[in-house]
């Protein structure tokens, strides 16, 4: 009886252990890289590193353009990017549920996913860039990042629109409401948590981005911060990259505080999501 | 499918609230009903019976136009309320469906909101609501559904936290405080235990004196005990409609028989 018994749990423990690992690797390698980047960062990181502007000093050079830079870029992209993706997913997942149209749309989107984020750059700069007279400026930088993230965005909606029982429609409809006050009353409460977990998803990938922003125009020497939407811009990735690539070892140095930054940037704007989900859903509950 | 249902309507005093003539219905291809003819009397219990699939939920569906919401869905024949084709043109589905409510098998609360703003659903959904008339609306509707008393201290607690059978009587209310005529209840107490279902179906005589009840159910006893009249369906069939008394009694057809004692479904 015991003996079959560890036999049978062998195969539990086995997969047990391996789910721990698949956990543990990928956790152990970001703990490697953080404390490699911090301690590789940590004389410049502080205060002033943060409030300062690039330097051909390296040891004055700060990343406050990058970093206003790239907060500019989110703050637009969510703007741009969150109303369309949503609406978009409204519209296919509620609205244009039959039609073949609709499913060629959802193999491209899908499709778009997957496109080389250079290729949205270039798209970016002769769309809004150019064609659109936007100039080098932190809008059309915007504007290229969420197209980058709209397909996630769609995707990540409409997978959360659907996971609302049909059974919530149904009953909003029994009780006589219209399809959009369905949509907005029942259904959008339902699925802004998913959403919303997709909106961190999509951002937190579009603050990493560099590609597309440097074929944009981004520049990577910049002494000022942007003051409005047509203004030229930089963003943290741009900024580390030029760091980087200095042939002097004291940029390096530079380079690892400002990915300290970015990584804790993105971890702010993840908890700021989380911490708004997280009200949302106890709002439910 | 080429036989013709013996389903002579029974003789009535009161016209019909409900007139269901020649319809049909289909998801796709596949037909599911075949020219159904019914009246439902006003402020009479309406139950409809038969095996599993053979088109109850589409037939009592078809009656407030959820049919149509479900995907290749269509319908022929005609359907009245108060002698008005609700199919027509110029009628609003949207409307229709705050006359004639709808109650659900599985108990469907809005998750999101308390056991107060549940009942304030419908009418929040749909028009805006001064609060001086809200707690009047809630209380009453929660008094009709036999719920008051269990939930009063504790309206504003989420609309899950109460047990099943309570949800399916909050939905009861939400469905009330729109002020329905009719009440359509696709099985309400399929997945209820018996002492909430007995409740359920006390609530049924009380409701009966203000609405004209249409109610699905798998449970023939609960179709003696609870309903006027009784349809039974087979395959897409109307077979037998009449006064339940006469119908578990003495059934005209052979096939009602056999189901009602059990022989199939
Ligand atoms: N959404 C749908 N799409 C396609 N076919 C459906 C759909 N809903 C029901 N059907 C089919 O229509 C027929 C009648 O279904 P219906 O739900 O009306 O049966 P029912 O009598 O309510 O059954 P039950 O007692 O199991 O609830 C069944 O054959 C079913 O497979
Ligand atoms: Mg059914």
């Amino acid at each position: 009886m015991s003996d079959h018994d560890t036999r049978s749990r062998m195969p539990e423990r086995a997969f047990f252990a391996l789910t721990i690992a698949a956990v543990a690797v990928p956790l152990l390698v970001l703990l490697f890289l953080l404390v490699i980047v911090t301690r590789s960062g940590l004389t410049r990181l502080g205060w002033d590193f943060v409030t300062s502007y690039p330097s051909r000093h390296a040891d004055h050079a700060g990343i406050l353009p990058g970093l206003v830079g790239s907060l500019w870029l989110m703050g637009l992209t969510a703007l741009i990017a969150l109303p369309l993706g949503v609406g978009a997913a409204i519209h296919l997942e509620e609205y244009g549920k039959q039609s073949r149209l609709s499913r060629l749309i959802e193999i491209n989107i899908a499709n778009l996913a997957g496109v080389p984020s250079i290729v949205y750059g270039l798209l970016g700069l002769g769309l809004f860039v150019r064609t659109l007279h936007m100039g080098r400026s932190v809008l059309a930088g915007a504007c290229t990042l969420a197209l980058l993230v709209l397909p996630m965005v769609v995707m990540v909606s409409r997978e959360a629109l659907r996971t609302v029982p049909m059974s919530l429609r149904e009953a909003a409809y029994a009780l006589g409401a219209t399809r959009w006050q369905t949509i907005r009353q029942v259904v959008l409460p339902q699925a802004y948590p998913g959403i919303l977990t997709g909106a961190i998803l999509a951002l937190a990938r579009a603050i990493g981005e560099t590609a597309p922003l440097v074929v944009v125009g981004a520049l990577t020497y910049i002494t000022f911060v942007p003051d409005g939407v047509d203004a030229p811009f930089t963003a943290l990735p741009i900024q580390i990259f030029n760091w980087v690539s200095r042939p002097q070892r004291a940029f390096v140095v530079n380079a690892a505080a400002g990915i300290v930054v970015l990584l804790a940037t993105m971890l702010v704007l993840n908890g700021a999501a989380i911490y708004l989900r997280n009200r949302l859903q106890k709002k439910r509950a | 499918m080429a036989m013709i249902s013996n389903s002579t309507p029974p003789p009535r005093q009161s016209p019909a609230k409900l007139g269901v003539d020649r319809v049909s219905a289909w998801f796709g291809t596949h037909q599911v009903l075949q020219d159904i003819d019914m009246q439902i009397g006003e402020r009479e219990v309406t139950a409809i019976i038969g095996p599993s699939g053979c088109g109850k939920s589409t037939l009592i569906r078809s009656l407030n136009r959820m049919h149509e919401l479900s995907e290749g869905a269509r319908i022929a024949g005609k359907i009245t309320l108060d002698g008005a084709d609700v199919y027509a043109r110029d009628v609003d589905p949207v409307m229709l469906r705050r006359r004639v409510g709808m109650v659900f098998q599985k108990p469907n609360p809005f998750p999101s909101m308390s056991v107060r703003d549940n009942v304030l659903a419908g009418l929040r959904l749909t028009r805006s609501l001064d609060n001086a008339r809200a707690d009047e609306i809630v209380e009453k509707a929660l008094h009709g559904a036999a719920l008051w008393e269990e939930v009063k201290d504790r309206l504003a607690a989420p609309g899950l936290s109460l047990s099943g059978g309570q949800q399916q009587r909050l939905c009861i209310a939400r469905s009330l405080a729109v002020a329905p005529e009719v009440l359509l209840m696709d099985e309400p107490c399929s997945a209820l235990d018996p002492v909430a279902t007995s409740r359920i179906e006390d609530l049924i005589h009380e409701l009966k004196a203000t609405y004209t009840i249409v109610i699905v159910t798998h449970n023939m006893q609960q179709a003696a005990r609870v309903s006027d009249y009784t349809a039974f369906l087979l395959s897409g069939d109307l077979v037998e409609f009449s006064e339940t008394n006469r119908l578990f009694t003495s059934p005209r057809d052979q096939r009602t028989e056999d189901y009602i004692t059990g022989k199939f479904g």
